[in-house]
Parts: structure tokens; C-alpha cells; sequence
């Protein structure tokens, strides 16, 4: 049997504000930069692994991202069906600050799969939106001069043909 | 939010470009006016070549349609996108719609393809005018070769 076993060795990774957690190995190889870690330790990691970017909220979450999606894996027959709902609804728990500071943690330590189904839930967020909330959105400045924007927007007016503003 | 955790008001260049890749071409080219390096990002061909390479998702497919405007038969050419999934869930609307629609030169005719780059060929009078379009971003900003 491949199974996890009982035995698994655990490993623990502490955050910002010092929350410990411990993780089951096979959990930790999808978080590529702890694994990284593990790998130059050959292996032999005794004390919580420190993560200086990662706040407790963000890594408690991954780490509920990643046991449900290995959970969903061992059994293939409901796996997509369950995945794709407990995805919509992880999606929707969050706030649009939360959704970018998820992403921030999840790009530090590396998680490809999130980190591929995040980027794809912002886009649907901002796909339909003016350029004013994406601005928002994303917490930037316009730095072009009016003229500039009126030039650009007059170049791509393909683009904006029957957008309706929100 | 407490002030210990940042708001994380400004995502890297990287997470943009990946976010922004999953944006279909119509919106995505409205982001340019958000600020400089967005349009920066969304132009640069490394970002082109990702945009592409994630399309299938956004596919879209190219009609050329061509309509009488008169009884008396004078001809008027047009292009047609719309993505996959509006064109399964409603034909005739998403062909239909002006927004989908760019008129073409009445003896233009579609030369080539390759890449998301579409080859419009065209005679008229004494020369020969070749447009290329760029079907996924700069769908509509062509250049005109004429010799």
C-alpha cells in the first residue's frame, strides 16, 4: 500500500506572527520553496521552518487548499466534481483583499496549482469591469495625462465597443 | 485590516502578467489604459506569446460573413469574432452582434493564417494591399502593406 500512512513524517512551518504548523510531508512538496528548504537540509529539518512573508490567515488557507485537493485525488471517481465545487466556494469565502493577499503568499511559497487557480479567479473578477475598478482593484495610480489616455483609448477603440461601464 | 498585514496593494509584475493572461483579448487590451507599465506588460511580446499559449481557454473563432446592404446588390464584407462558448450557447445573436462585427474591404480576402496573425489580401485598382490582423490582442490594429 502507498497510502499515507500514520507514520508520516511531519514537518512544521511557522509564520509571521509565529503560529506553528504542522504539515504532513507529502502536503509540503506542493509548497515548492519548503521543499526547497527541505531539500537543502538533506533532509534532516528539526525546528520549525521560518516563512517571513507568510501570515497565519494565508497559510492556515493553503494548507486547507492542499489537504482537500489530496484528499479529493485519493479518490478519483468524485474527484473533479468535488474539486471544481470546493473550489467555487473557496473562491467565494474571500474578500478581494484577501483573494490578492492569497496570492502574494501562495507566489512566495511557490504553490503552482493555487497560485494558476487564483490568477484565473481575478481575471474573471476584472474581465468585465472598467478600467477605474481594475485601478482600484489592484491599488494603482493612473500616470497617464488625459491626452495620453484619449489617444490610447481612440488606438484600441475596437476594445471598448459595446462595454457597458459599471 | 490590522496593520500588521499588508494590503498588498501592488502585486508583482510577474502575478499581473499571469493574471492578465487569463484575460480574453477584448478586455485585456482595455487594461492598457489602467497605467503605463500595464500597457508596457500587455504589449510586450513575452506577454503576447503567454496570452496565446493560454487562449484555448478563450478561444475565439473568425467569420467572414458577407451581406447585401441593397437590393441593387452592393456588397458589404464583414469580420466576425466571437468566442466558442457564445457561439455554442447562441449562434445567430453572437454572430449578429455589432460589437463582434469589423467591416472589411469588399475584395479582401483571407490569405493566410498563423500564430492568432491573419493575412488579409486585397486587390485594388492598380496595387496590392495586404492586411495583417492580429486576432488575439491587437485584433483591430493592422498594418497596411501596399505595394
Amino acid at each position: 500500500m502507498s497510502g499515507i500512512s500514520d507514520t508520516e513524517r511531519m514537518i512544521t512551518l511557522k509564520t509571521v506572527e509565529g503560529t506553528l504548523f504542522d504539515v504532513k510531508s507529502s502536503i509540503a512538496k506542493d509548497i515548492k520553496t519548503v521543499q526547497a528548504f527541505i531539500d537543502d537540509s538533506d533532509d534532516d529539518v528539526t525546528s520549525p521552518i521560518p516563512l517571513p512573508n507568510v501570515f497565519t490567515r494565508e497559510l492556515s488557507r493553503i494548507l486547507d487548499y492542499l489537504n482537500n485537493h489530496h484528499r479529493f485525488r485519493s479518490d478519483i471517481e468524485k474527484a473533479d466534481e468535488e474539486m471544481a465545487r470546493y473550489d467555487a466556494e473557496f473562491a467565494k469565502s474571500m474578500s478581494h483583499e484577501e483573494l490578492k493577499a492569497l496570492i502574494l503568499a501562495a507566489n512566495y511559497l511557490n504553490v503552482k496549482d493555487l497560485l494558476e487557480f487564483l490568477n484565473q479567479t481575478v481575471a474573471d473578477v476584472i474581465q468585465n469591469k472598467s478600467v477605474e475598478f481594475v485601478r482600484n482593484f489592484f491599488g494603482i495610480e493612473n500616470d497617464y495625462t488625459p491626452e495620453e489616455e484619449e489617444k490610447l483609448r481612440n488606438e484600441n477603440e475596437w476594445a471598448f465597443n459595446g462595454v457597458e461601464q459599471d | 485590516m490590522a496593520a500588521q498585514h499588508p494590503t498588498a496593494a501592488l502585486l508583482l509584475c510577474e502575478v499581473v502578467m499571469e493574471i492578465l493572461s487569463w484575460v480574453p483579448a477584448k478586455p485585456v487590451t482595455r487594461l492598457k489604459l489602467v497605467c503605463k507599465s500595464w500597457n508596457s506588460i500587455i504589449s510586450h511580446p513575452h506577454f503576447v506569446k503567454l496570452h496565446l499559449h493560454r487562449s484555448p481557454k478563450n478561444a475565439i473563432l473568425l467569420f467572414t460573413r458577407a451581406q447585401a446592404l441593397t437590393l441593387g446588390g452592393e456588397e458589404k464584407q464583414s469580420l466576425v469574432l466571437s468566442s466558442v462558448e457564445s457561439f455554442i450557447q447562441n449562434p445567430s445573436s453572437s454572430l449578429d452582434a455589432q460589437e463582434n462585427r469589423h467591416s472589411l474591404h469588399v475584395e479582401d480576402w483571407v490569405s493566410g493564417s498563423c500564430n492568432g496573425l491573419v493575412l488579409f489580401q486585397g486587390t485594388r485598382l492598380a496595387y496590392v494591399s495586404m492586411r495583417i490582423m492580429l486576432l488575439g490582442l491587437g485584433m483591430m490594429s493592422q498594418v497596411t502593406v501596399t505595394r
